[in-house]
């Protein structure tokens, strides 16, 4: 090989799917079908009273891209997914987005829950935005 | 006269995945709206911005296929339709990735020389075009090593992932049903990485004949369990382009002259 087609392929077979799999979410990593996580979300509107009340997560698919609404859609029941980490990492956007559906809330908290599989343990992650008026 | 045959495969291969980005992107793949989503941090970028990348993503891929600046215009389109898949990071989908990617490694081989509009002058010698082929074999090498080192876990290979995605209805072609059954799972989840873990190893070891067959036999099964989108369209195109050619050397063609000449 030449000298440049050397470095290229070690930069794209080799230094862009380990620096994937090794920093981020392996998604430049080819995971493919590798990994069946499963998720659910809760959504908490807060009034302003400080009362919380339980929204249906399928109510964010509403002014989302049409890539949104199979993550959100019955997600309050366990959802099979292979990647849940762009949803983790996304759920402030995600807080914020519902702060935007008119939920007359003062606050909105979306709760992702994960687990490899039913009854292994599950991880909790939250996320609040503080909605405008 | 080609230089060589594996030349003309690798431009034929430029065509054939321009033809396939174009089908797949053109023309409005990620053109901005007002809907919400979350762009990959750091990556995200005023709608217009946007907007005039789908353009240029476009405008690329047609002068990429057609064969004219054929080099620029590749890695132009490449780029161009990873910062726009970026700006929605719940669509993210690996054969898109591979789209990009391989647009982007044919557009620095050869390819843009031959079967265009604007063949790049000169032409290739021999030697920059086996560097390209053996350039294009470890980048496809790669996809499969890391595919398959992916599913070398305990939750590929006790058959949970596979079992989790069929109940979530993942596998819609005809043959996905086959999963349902435990017994295929198991088989499935044992030769899969094996398939994708030897096309690796063949790539590498420059045996590209078994490999290419393997290759084209495990797209066409996953074609008929998965429908991956285009993915196994691509790779098909990446796995013909390195098909192994008799190559034409100057001996061969002066030969030839000379034979045709009496």
């Amino acid at each position: 090989m030449t000298r440049t087609h050397r470095i290229l392929a070690v930069l794209l077979g080799l230094v862009v799917p380990l620096g994937s799999w090794v920093l981020g979410s392996g998604e430049l990593s080819y995971r493919m079908y590798a990994h069946a996580s499963e998720y659910r979300l809760d959504v908490f509107a807060v009034d302003a009273a400080g009362a919380r009340h339980r929204r249906a997560p399928s109510a964010l698919a509403r002014g989302a891209r049409a890539s949104v609404v199979p993550l959100v859609a019955g997600a309050d029941h366990w959802r099979t997914q292979p990647r849940v980490e762009d949803l983790r990492g996304a759920l402030p956007d995600l807080a914020r987005h519902a702060c935007g559906l008119e939920l007359g809330s003062e606050s909105v908290e979306v709760v992702l829950e994960e687990r490899a599989r039913e009854g292994s343990a599950v991880r909790t992650t939250r996320a609040a935005a503080t909605c405008r008026r | 006269m080609t230089s060589n045959r594996e030349a003309r495969a690798l431009g034929m291969a430029r065509v054939a995945l321009g033809l396939i980005f174009l089908v797949r992107t053109a023309p409005r793949l990620g053109w901005p709206t007002s809907d919400w989503t979350a762009a990959v941090p750091g990556l995200a970028l005023p709608g217009a911005v946007v907007a005039g990348l789908c353009v240029l993503r476009t405008l690329a891929a047609v002068l990429f296929t057609c064969g004219v600046r054929a080099r620029l215009s590749g890695i132009v389109a490449a780029v161009s339709g990873y910062l726009v898949l970026a700006q929605d990071r719940f669509a993210f989908i690996n054969s898109l990735h591979l789209l990009f990617l391989a647009t982007f490694v044919l557009a620095l081989t050869t390819a843009p020389s031959e079967v265009a509009l604007v063949p790049a002058r000169p032409p290739a010698s021999p030697e920059v075009v086996a560097s390209s082929v053996r350039f294009v074999s470890v980048v496809l090498a790669s996809i499969y090593f890391w595919a398959g080192v992916a599913k070398a876990q305990p939750e590929w290979l006790s058959g949970h992932a596979l079992e989790a995605q069929a109940q979530a209805g993942a596998f819609a072609g005809p043959l996905g049903r086959w999963l349902e059954h435990a017994s295929v799972r198991a088989l499935a989840s044992w030769t899969v990485p094996a398939l994708e873990l030897g096309i690796a190893l063949l790539l590498l070891a420059d045996r590209r004949r078994p490999a290419i067959v393997l290759g084209l036999f495990f797209h066409g099964v996953v074609e008929l369990t998965v429908n991956p989108d285009t993915l196994g369209w691509q790779m098909a195109v990446l796995l013909l382009a390195v098909w192994p050619r008799p190559r034409v050397t100057q001996a061969d063609a002066a030969e030839r002259a000379e034979a045709g000449g009496r």
